[in-house]
């Protein structure tokens, strides 16, 4: 059990360590919690997060302000969206075959790239720049 | 958010300095209008201050951005000044009067219009505007009378909110309907509460915003969703989570996944129109050796290496898999400073996938020879030095599935040499130990062999214990194999009885060459327009590469009359300048081999185009923090079966380097047939050289191959 979850940090230490990567989180799906997240969400504009549910990485808001809010909540938030889009996509996926399940998810935008692995308990989300 | 409300104070500020201009503009229209016509002042003056008014009204609605909020700058604002400017205005019109008191109903625009259109045709156009918005306008003014609720607040946004952009303009539209106001003094009083209603409406909007951060504020999505951190787990509950089996394989597949993501080098968003970067790499060697350059070029493309189980171990055999080009594995030997960890190991590495092995296996003795099974792809066979041999599954956990036992039948000295031969239907693992032991097994059941045979050294030896360092199998043959031996000599083994030969060493044939163990035997793989599966290259101890031309299993029969042993040399050496671990046959050029050395060499040569030199000569890269010198030697060497293109190394500091060689040395698609015969030709010449000079020169042949 112990090595169990010390494999667990172990992979996430790895991840996390990998160049590029930015931030990284693990959502249980069953409690709605979040497991376990690191690297810093400072790419995260949570004021935007309200009112565009697309997880944009970059700061393209227009008014470009940024609040001060605390890593936590920007991870919740982004969390928060990325559940959001998860389901989203698999109701998308389950439109195009109902049999059908939605595996991995890749965004890419002009600075970052989002990796989702979704899962029917968990969700795997790795945030990391895009090298040019 | 100062930065933010700096920003608001800033646009607040012109803001106020447009409405100022603006009210100085109507003041003083408004004293000219006064002198003049009475009808005309009602309208005009009122437009400064019912600009502002708007304004203010804009602002809040921009700022706050909010329906529901239930801020109270804005109707406060609204009602107070209109209650004020209404006095002294009530005398000025009908219109103004009616509209104080107005009952909230569409009379209000009656009288306007009725009013103005007796007027002169000046005030026209201001009618006309009038008609577009005159329900918020005339909404205002009832909730000024009395009740204020923040739901007809709400709803009146919906619509100034479209003339957000052009709010200076839309500003002029209500103007009529609110009551004038002529003291300036006043007027900057209302700003500075307007001034400072903003501001208070700024940071409850910030407060709202930092609520629902932490509340969840993601509406649309559904309803798990909507309230995400149900709450927050106890760390039992965390742990409970972490540790489950579940989870445990979700993070195990989700992370390879995730990392190979993130370990793709190919970017499919490449825009090779934009950036010449992309384009060819040439770049020059680093360490001044003398790789091939160009086509014959040797390039490294990755190195395995794992901080927790690699360290201190040796890379005792490398297989690629023939079934994912991708993997390959490596076998690695104990780590002696980590007792507790398991002695044997063996790693498969994804090309993809370059921090972590994407296997693991475990031994409880040092894994001496690995490979994967040709006929089955999740299935791993290993020789242990414990003499055991070993089956993994790559869909079972880490240790293996099958192993044999300890004592008893089998092996009870180190297995250096495994292989499985036979057909997708019919094949057998074979095993090879030090103590002459050869065994075959089936691979559904490890627990005794189905054939054991013991090798002995052919009779005009000092000694019958012959111990086998190395075997190997032609690909048409799965009776018949080669042996190597620590004293030099290669003999050829059938496993079974046939005519004129017992099964076991042939004693009639031996090839008689190398001076110290051999360390490697490789058959040609032929798989070309020539049948060139007799050539076999063996690697040795003593500095030296040779190949040889193997007589066919049938021949030898002929040739033995009377049991004397007969000898065969070498029709080729190669001498390096240092002992060779290794040697290896490319699987699709048919003149390419590679070969490793103890001073940490690959070697890449093509007996079609030089007999003396390897084409290229590589090293690897040193992986930081490794040893010094004495940590270069490499062990092995293996080529990818299907492309011919990677070319993997490894040796005693562990890690595993793959090398992709260019297009004359490898790759499917250059292969041309003259090189197979050219191959054919050079060793028909240099047969008949050996033939009529022995012992062999060759210096002298190689003057004659080319």
């Amino acid at each position: 059990m112990q090595n169990s979850s010390s494999n667990f940090s172990q992979t996430l230490e790895r991840l996390s360590s990998k160049p590029g990567v930015i931030a990284s989180l693990v959502i249980d799906r069953s409690s709605n919690a979040l497991l376990k997240s690191t690297g810093s969400f400072t790419f995260w504009n949570a004021s935007t997060s309200t009112s565009t549910p697309t997880p944009a990485g970059n700061a393209s808001s227009t008014n470009g302000i940024v609040p001060e809010t605390s890593t936590a909540d920007s991870g919740t938030s982004f969390a928060t969206t990325i559940l959001g889009y998860v389901a989203s996509t698999s109701g998308l996926v389950r439109h195009m075959d109902s049999e059908d399940d939605l595996k991995l998810l890749r965004v890419r935008t002009k600075k970052h790239e989002i990796v989702i692995v979704p899962d029917p308990k968990f969700i795997f989300v790795v945030v990391h720049e895009v090298s040019a | 958010m100062q930065q933010r409300r700096d920003e608001i104070l800033a646009k607040k500020a012109k803001l106020a300095e447009l409405k100022r201009q603006r009210e100085l503009r109507s003041t003083s229209a408004t004293r000219q209008s006064i002198g003049g016509s009475s009808d005309l002042a009602a309208p005009t003056p009122s437009r400064g201050e019912s600009r502002a008014e708007f304004d203010k009204y804009l602002e809040s609605i921009l700022d706050g951005g909010g329906k529901s909020r239930p801020t109270s700058t804005g109707p406060a604002g609204a009602g107070s000044p209109a209650g004020k400017g209404s006095r002294p205005n009530s005398v000025l019109s009908a219109g103004e009067l009616s509209n104080e008191n107005s009952e909230p109903s569409v009379s209000q625009p009656q009288p306007q219009t009725y009013s103005i259109s007796t007027q002169t045709l000046s005030t026209v156009p201001l009618a006309t505007v009038y008609e577009c918005p005159p329900s918020p306008i005339k909404e205002v003014f009832s909730y000024s009378k009395g009740v204020q609720t923040t739901e007809e607040w709400g709803t009146q946004t919906s619509g100034p909110k479209a003339f957000e952009e052009s709010d200076e303009d839309e500003g002029e539209t209500p103007a009529t309907s609110t009551p004038n106001k002529r003291l300036s003094r006043r007027e900057r009083d209302r700003e500075e509460e307007l001034r400072e209603n903003i501001r208070r409406e700024i940071e409850e909007e910030l407060k709202a915003t930092r609520d629902l951060l932490t509340d969840g504020p993601v509406r649309p999505v559904a309803q798990t969703a909507a309230k995400f951190p149900a709450r927050v787990l106890t760390t039992e509950e965390l742990n409970a989570v972490t540790s489950s089996d579940d989870f445990m394989e979700f993070v195990e597949r989700s992370s390879k996944v995730i990392e190979r993501a993130l370990d793709e080098e190919y970017d499919i968003l490449a825009d090779y129109a934009l950036s010449g970067q992309n384009g060819i790499e040439d770049d020059d060697d680093e360490y001044g050796n003398t790789r091939g350059k160009g086509r014959r070029r040797v390039k490294e493309i990755a190195q395995f290496y794992d901080e927790r189980w690699s360290k201190k171990r040796m890379i005792s055999d490398i297989n690629f898999s023939p079934k994912f080009s991708e993997l390959v594995l490596a076998a690695y030997t104990k780590n002696p400073s980590a007792p507790h960890e398991p002695d044997g190991l063996v790693q498969v590495w994804n090309m993809h996938l370059h921090d972590r092995p994407e296997f693991v296996f475990h031994a409880q003795s040092d894994v001496l020879a690995a490979k994967f099974s040709p006929f089955h792809p999740n299935l791993i066979i290993g020789g242990c030095y414990s003499g055991q041999v070993l089956l993994w599954d790559t869909r079972a956990k880490s240790s293996p599935v099958q192993k044999t036992p300890l004592t008893g039948s089998g092996h009870t000295h180190p297995v250096y040499s495994v292989d499985i031969v036979g057909t997708q239907n019919a094949n057998n693992i074979i095993s090879c130990s030090t103590d002459g032991v050869v065994c075959g097994w089936t691979v559904d059941m490890l627990a005794q062999p189905q054939e054991l045979l013991t090798l002995t050294t052919p009779p005009p030896a000092k000694t019958e214990d012959l111990s086998p360092t190395c075997m190997a199998f032609p690909q048409t043959d799965p009776t018949y194999f080669l042996i190597g031996s620590e004293e030099g000599t290669i003999f050829p083994c059938h496993r079974y009885d046939r005519a004129g030969a017992k099964a076991g060493v042939d004693q009639r044939v031996s090839y008689r060459g190398h001076a110290a163990p051999v360390m490697s035997i490789d058959f040609h793989p032929a798989r070309g327009p020539v049948d060139l599966g007799d050539l076999v290259l063996s690697s040795s101890l003593d500095w030296s590469v040779k190949l040889w031309k193997v007589r066919a299993p049938a021949a030898t029969s002929t040739t033995g009359i009377t049991g004397e042993s007969h000898s065969v040399t070498p029709i080729l050496d190669f001498t390096r300048e240092d002992v060779v671990y290794d040697a290896a046959w490319s699987p699709v050029k048919p003149g390419v081999f590679s070969l490793v050395d103890g001073a940490g060499n690959l070697e890449v040569w093509d007996i079609t185009i030089d007999t003396e030199v390897p084409l290229a000569k590589v090293a690897p890269s040193g992986r930081k923090g490794g040893r010094s010198m004495m940590s270069k030697s490499l062990n092995k060497v293996a080529w990818e079966e299907s492309e011919g293109k990677r070319v993997a190394t490894g040796g005693i500091d562990g890690s595993l380097t793959v090398f992709e060689v260019g297009p004359d040395l490898g790759g499917k698609e250059s292969a041309r047939n003259e090189e197979w015969t050219s191959v054919k030709k050079l060793i028909a010449r240099l047969e008949s050289t050996s033939a009529i000079v022995q012992p062999l020169n060759v210096n002298g042949i190689h003057g004659t191959a080319l």
